[in-house]
């Protein structure tokens, strides 16, 4: 379809066009298994695309067979703490005691149980020993 | 932390020499989250929570150890509320800018550690419903160890690409973001590690499993 009678900018638009009708745009094979694969992740029905379907089986499988490892419970608390402390202004910067206030808190209280204990025992000793 | 290892390169705006408009990668669902952490540290939390998960499998299926996965992770984590400033809504995703430090992290272990694994995701956990058909369960299991044995013999690009793909659920595009490349880069590398893995399993077009 050469054109004749027109100038060479003129038969070059043509030949574009004459291209682009004899080989319209179609999706290459990655863009169609990417398709597949949206569909498959999204649960939604999916046709296999031709010639594609060894990629599609392994995309099923894979998302039956391929989980989210979650993390260790302690590992997920402890950086959530280190996080906290980061975005604190000079959160990193605390005592130590006062980072694991918790500590404070059992100390406190079995120090305050020991004292108790040996107050009574010592008021124990004198009544038994005024009493004789 | 006293490890005397490299941060991980930050690169907030994922510029690698690409317009914004090349970068364009839609709405972003986290921004809102984003920008409240921006104004309140604190607020990051709700972030932390919601892709602590993915980057911590991410992670793991890369490295295959659990105590690497949680150093990767946590300097990931560190790294991006150090970051969180420089992040502008310019198109890249904040999940994408995300994966982009930890998968800058887990090259800095590679590298650091000078060596490559080969069996990295042999026990992952699969979890099943209960009441689950045993049979059925354990074909399942079968069918798992043997697509991560091959997922652990492709490329380590493609294996990249596979993991954000399926198991943290990024778009194609997303995915090009992470690893530097094109939209279109990053669906040829998910078609090329599709193909190499149904190779590695045996599968055929003929296949009636399909």
């Amino acid at each position: 379809m050469r054109a004749t009678g027109c100038n060479e900018s003129e038969a070059a638009v043509f030949a574009a066009v004459e291209m682009i009708t004899r080989h319209p745009s179609r999706p290459t094979d990655a863009e169609r298994i990417d398709q597949a694969v949206t569909s498959v992740l999204d649960d939604q029905p999916v046709a296999v695309p031709p010639g594609l379907a060894p990629e599609l089986a392994v995309a099923r499988t894979l998302r039956e067979c391929l989980p989210p490892v979650p993390p260790g419970a302690l590992f997920e608390a402890d950086l959530a703490r280190r996080l906290e402390a980061s975005g604190v202004p000079g959160g990193n910067r605390l005592p130590s005691f006062l980072r694991h206030h918790h500590r404070l808190v059992v100390t406190g209280a079995v120090g305050s149980v020991v004292v108790s204990t040996a107050g009574m025992a010592v008021v124990a000793w004198r009544l038994v020993h005024r009493s004789s | 932390m006293s490890d005397p290892r490299p941060l991980p390169d930050l690169d907030p705006r994922l510029d690698g020499g690409r317009s914004a408009r090349d970068r364009n990668i839609g709405s972003d669902p986290d921004l809102a989250e984003v920008q409240a952490a921006q104004l309140d540290r604190r607020a990051f939390d709700r972030l932390y929570r919601k892709y602590l998960d993915r980057v911590y499998s991410y992670a793991f299926y890369q490295l295959g150890d659990h105590h690497e996965a949680e150093d990767a992770t946590e300097r990931t984590f560190l790294a991006a509320l150090a970051g969180i400033d420089a992040f502008t809504d310019e198109g890249a995703t904040f999940r994408s800018w995300l994966f982009r430090i930890a998968h800058n992290t887990i090259a800095n272990a590679h590298r650091s550690r000078r060596r490559r694994r080969t069996e990295p995701i042999s026990d992952a956990q699969h979890h099943h419903a209960p009441g689950a058909d045993p049979a059925g369960v354990v074909a399942r299991a079968d069918e798992g160890r043997a697509i991560r044995e091959a997922l652990a013999r492709i490329p380590v690009d493609r294996r990249q690409a596979i993991v954000l793909r399926f198991v943290d659920g990024l778009s194609a595009r997303e995915i090009g973001a992470v690893l530097d490349r094109s939209e279109g880069a990053a669906r040829v590398l998910l078609h090329r590690a599709l193909r190499d893995l149904a190779r590695e399993l045996g599968e055929t077009d003929e296949g009636d499993r399909l």
